[in-house]
């Protein structure tokens, strides 16, 4: 396991852009392919905006952002210290629904599912972390 | 770090139909500004609408939660909504989360204008 990056940053909205950021240029470093790289930035976004809306009811707190590099996978752990919540434990929207019946949200969580290869969660002390997991070799992931 | 160039949002007018474009990144930040953007369609004027989404390079849950509320606004004033342009990733996102089936979907503005006369 080796460390290429890491990041604390408040949870709030407005760090979005600097953690999603952050993730895409280490990634793009280890040479993921642009497509790979612009589904994970989509997980990650998913993942620091659940926490900055609903980790810490109480508004203060931080979010913290570790890529790594083990077997063969880009790891990206993306650390909350709020409530706890299993994002593998929810389940998928029905995203064959019309106009009218669909509602609005719920598809956060599924397009993390759906655009890396492995998701985890696992909580350590007060840390929630989860652990979302792209194959850096040529074995593309259909979706 | 400097926030990069987000989203654009512009709109015109052609042969009766509201053409709304967006460029660049639509996420939890942007997403916002499309919805306070959309949220002077009355349906009134232009009764149909075109999201011309050419140059669009990023779309979130959050992009296509506002996309939703513009649709569903549009339909219960019974307007048309045709999606445009979507390419990459944006096309992908547009296919797994079953939007293909909610709305109209064309290639060019031509195609899109012709379907809703």
């Amino acid at each position: 396991m080796k460390l290429l990056s890491e990041i604390r940053l408040p949870a709030r909205l407005e760090n979005l852009q600097e953690a999603v950021s952050t993730v895409a240029a280490t990634a793009r470093e280890k040479g993921l392919n642009s497509e790979k790289v612009s589904f994970l930035e989509l997980a990650v976004e998913e993942a620091v905006v659940n926490i900055c809306t609903y980790s810490y009811p109480a508004g203060v707190g931080d979010f913290d952002i570790r890529c790594l590099e083990e077997d063969g996978m880009f790891v990206t752990e993306i650390i909350n210290y709020g409530l706890p919540f299993d994002i593998t434990a929810t389940p998928d929207p029905d995203v064959t629904k019309g106009l009218e019946e669909r509602r609005l949200g719920g598809l956060g969580i599924f397009f993390i599912r759906k655009f890396v290869d492995e998701v985890a969660y696992r909580r350590e002390g007060s840390a929630n972390i989860l652990r979302l997991s792209v194959r850096t070799g040529h074995a593309e992931k259909t979706i | 770090m400097a926030r990069e160039v987000t989203m654009e949002m512009m709109t015109r007018k052609e042969a009766g139909i509201l053409i709304v474009g967006v460029k660049g990144k639509m996420d939890a930040v942007t997403a916002p500004e499309f919805d306070k953007g959309f949220s002077a369609w009355t349906g009134q004027e232009e009764k149909s609408v075109i999201f011309d989404l050419t140059g669009l390079e990023y779309i979130s849950s959050a992009g296509l939660r506002s996309m939703l509320a513009a649709g569903k606004k549009v339909k219960a004033a019974d307007g048309r909504l045709c999606i445009i342009g979507l390419e990459g990733p944006v096309k992908e996102v547009f296919k797994l989360s079953g939007f293909y089936s909610i709305f109209d979907i064309c290639e060019t503005e031509t195609e899109a204008i012709q379907k809703m006369r």
